[in-house]
């Protein structure tokens, strides 16, 4: 069955403020995709959009091919899944689980196998009489799993469902959501403002930025190599150092970066002599480095933070204003790592990316 | 003696001084139901009697005006009850222009005199050929009454989770199923309690009633002209056993939620054991 989602050319308005601007995607059948982004992004907007609850102001939504123009939210092939989990208070669990089958009139002893079904996947079988108000927070999130799969959509909408589990049940919870995704087959459409939920569970993620795409690419790509300055600051950590081209040398750009001198990096850009740009590298790939060389400073270490198998840093080059942040191994022979201590640190040049400071957002 | 004592027997003192104020009145009145007087009175005493009883048994008029009461307040309800519950519904998800105009039109029957709303309804409805009567009361007290029950629905919708509908709606329901399915139970308590309050609001009403009764006559109608035409201990039996009927219902309301009140305690300890017995 085709459970894509085609997103043409969609924009919403509210009032004076565009919320979602144009936008144009498809997302695949069975996948699991996730919209990432600040608060105020339009994610939840988009999401909206997808069920129903929100008419956009141009363009349209196709699910399966369908267009969904005239098809109001109860009658969409969709369900989905709420940040406070909207579970019904005055209902017990199983009857939960049955609402949306009871609604189109399936027999009771057919709801009844649904929900047994439903529970055993979501492993709470024993639970199935019982008030939501004596689950316990991730119980009620499975059960919100289990209602919203009930009505067997072809599309599940996920708005930031785990946000309010504590980290250790969060963690396992997104495995459980990706092994239910796989099980089902179901389209996963996820929102998010945590990118580590987005690139653990994803087989694609948009990250959104002030109502616009800026990057759709699987995890990975995502995170070597960003797209814009906004999803390079966003997803992961990064250091984001300006400087003026001073020279180019096919995909590698050479940066003046004022009291950090020239560094280097790689680009998919098109630049001038004289233009200003972005290096961005990830403090995982700023490395100790013995002697100096091209792309290396000596820095002064300013904090110290011990994070079980890294140590992140905090380091200020020699006359410079920076803060860079540094992460290293923590089995490494550390030595003379410590707050005030001079140390040299550097970087492969393939492992920085330039950009252009124009697009920043 | 501490300052701290003093202000405990200064509270006792005074609570029941408080209650002494409330009760008096109505033990009095309780009392002088057995007095073997023609005049409703505990002093003096001419031998203890239920023969009040017997006469209040025999009082056909009081009989019609208790029924018509009845009539009518279990009328207002049923016209008040659903109006209230719609302006509710109607001002909780209204987001236009008019929305305050609408809630203080709602609310001005309550800050109208009693009397007022009565003279003009029978104003209006005489000027179309309508006179007084049980069905023109049921109309003068729903126009106040609704009001209440607008009143105490929009405070439970107040704290509703608008999401319930939406995901009931994303479930598939329509928008009627989610009325029935969500909504309504969740406001059930409020609907029974607007409900009883407002058959007791129609049921005591006097100022408004007494201009757009016609030649019907309620429970308070009469008891008032009785105080004009000679009070007897009968209508002091009326009030005891109304007192009584209350006393049982509020009675019966506590031992239910006390009841409740202890099943909810039971069942969060019996949750937390199994869960720790499983771990």
């Amino acid at each position: 069955m085709d459970s894509s989602v085609h997103l043409d050319n969609v924009m919403m308005r509210f009032d004076n403020f565009v919320a979602v601007q144009q936008t144009d995607l498809k997302i695949e059948s069975g996948e699991f995709f996730s919209f990432l982004g600040p608060s105020g992004c339009g994610k939840t907007t988009l999401l909206n959009i997808i069920s129903g609850f929100l008419d956009p102001t141009e363009g349209t939504v196709r699910i399966g091919g369908q267009d969904m123009r005239q098809v109001p939210a109860n009658k969409r092939p969709t369900s989905m899944i709420f940040q406070n989990l909207a579970l019904f208070p005055l209902m017990t669990v199983a009857e939960n689980i049955e609402f949306g089958l009871e609604v189109r009139g399936v027999r009771k002893a057919e709801r009844r196998k649904v929900s047994e079904r439903l529970l055993n996947l979501v492993a709470l079988p024993e639970c199935r009489d019982k008030r939501i108000s004596d689950l316990s927070g991730g119980q009620k999130q499975r059960i919100a799993i289990a209602r919203a799969l009930a009505v067997e959509p072809r599309v599940l909408l996920l708005d930031e469902p785990l946000s309010a589990l504590d980290l250790k049940l969060r963690q396992h919870m997104r495995t459980e959501l990706k092994d239910i995704q796989r099980k089902t087959g179901i389209t996963f459409i996820y929102i998010t403002h945590d990118q580590g939920e987005a690139l653990t569970m994803s087989d694609r993620v948009a990250v959104m930025s002030a109502g616009k795409l800026q990057q759709v690419a699987d995890p990975m790509t995502l995170y070597r190599t960003p797209a814009t300055p906004f999803a390079a600051s966003f997803v992961g950590e990064n250091n984001r150092i300006e400087g003026q081209v001073v020279a180019i040398d096919g995909t590698r750009v050479t940066l003046d970066c004022g009291d950090l001198g020239r560094l280097s990096g790689h680009t998919h850009d098109t630049f001038r002599l004289g233009d200003k740009a972005l290096l961005f590298i990830r403090p995982e790939l700023l490395t100790r480095r013995t002697s100096m060389s091209d792309n290396c400073f000596t820095a002064q270490i300013r904090e110290l933070n011990f994070e079980g198998a890294y140590l992140m840093m905090e380091a200020t080059p020699l006359k410079s204003q920076h803060r860079l942040r540094i992460q290293l191994l923590s089995d490494m022979n550390l030595g003379d790592v410590a707050p005030g201590n001079l140390i040299i640190f550097g970087f492969a040049a393939e492992d920085a990316m330039i950009m252009s400071g124009a697009r920043d957002v | 003696m501490s300052s701290h004592s003093i202000l405990k027997w200064g509270i006792r003192f005074y609570i029941t001084l408080f209650f002494l104020y409330l009760f008096t009145p109505l033990i009095i009145m309780s009392a002088a139901t057995f007095n073997d007087s023609r005049f409703p009175t505990i002093s003096p005493w001419r031998g203890t009697t239920l023969k009040w009883f017997e006469e209040l048994w025999q009082d056909s008029g009081m009989w019609q005006a208790l029924g018509n009461s009845a009539i009518i307040a279990a009328g207002v309800l049923l016209i008040a009850v659903p109006i209230g519950v719609a302006c509710a519904l109607f001002l909780s998800t209204y987001r236009g222009n008019g929305k305050n105009f609408l809630y203080g039109l709602m609310l001005s029957p309550l800050l109208t005199p009693g009397v007022i709303i009565g003279i003009s309804t029978l104003i209006f409805w005489r000027s179309l050929g309508v006179s007084g009567g049980i069905y023109l009361t049921m109309i003068a007290q729903t126009t106040f009454i609704a009001a209440y029950v607008m009143l105490m629905i929009l405070a439970r919708l107040q704290r509703f989770d608008r999401t319930l509908e939406n995901a009931a709606f994303s479930l598939g329901a329509s928008h009627f199923q989610v009325f029935r399915r969500i909504l309504l139970p969740y406001l059930m308590p409020a609907i029974l309690s607007a409900a009883v309050i407002a058959f007791l609001q129609s049921f005591e009403n006097y100022n408004t009633t007494l201009f757009v009764k016609g030649h019907d006559t309620t429970l308070t109608i009469y008891i008032a002209s009785k105080v004009r035409t000679g009070l007897t201990p009968a209508v002091n039996a009326l009030g005891l056993i109304l007192i009584l009927i209350t006393i049982l219902f509020a009675a019966a309301y506590e031992v239910k939620r006390r009841h409740e009140a202890r099943q909810a305690q039971i069942n969060p300890e019996t949750d937390s054991e199994s869960i720790a017995g499983k771990q």
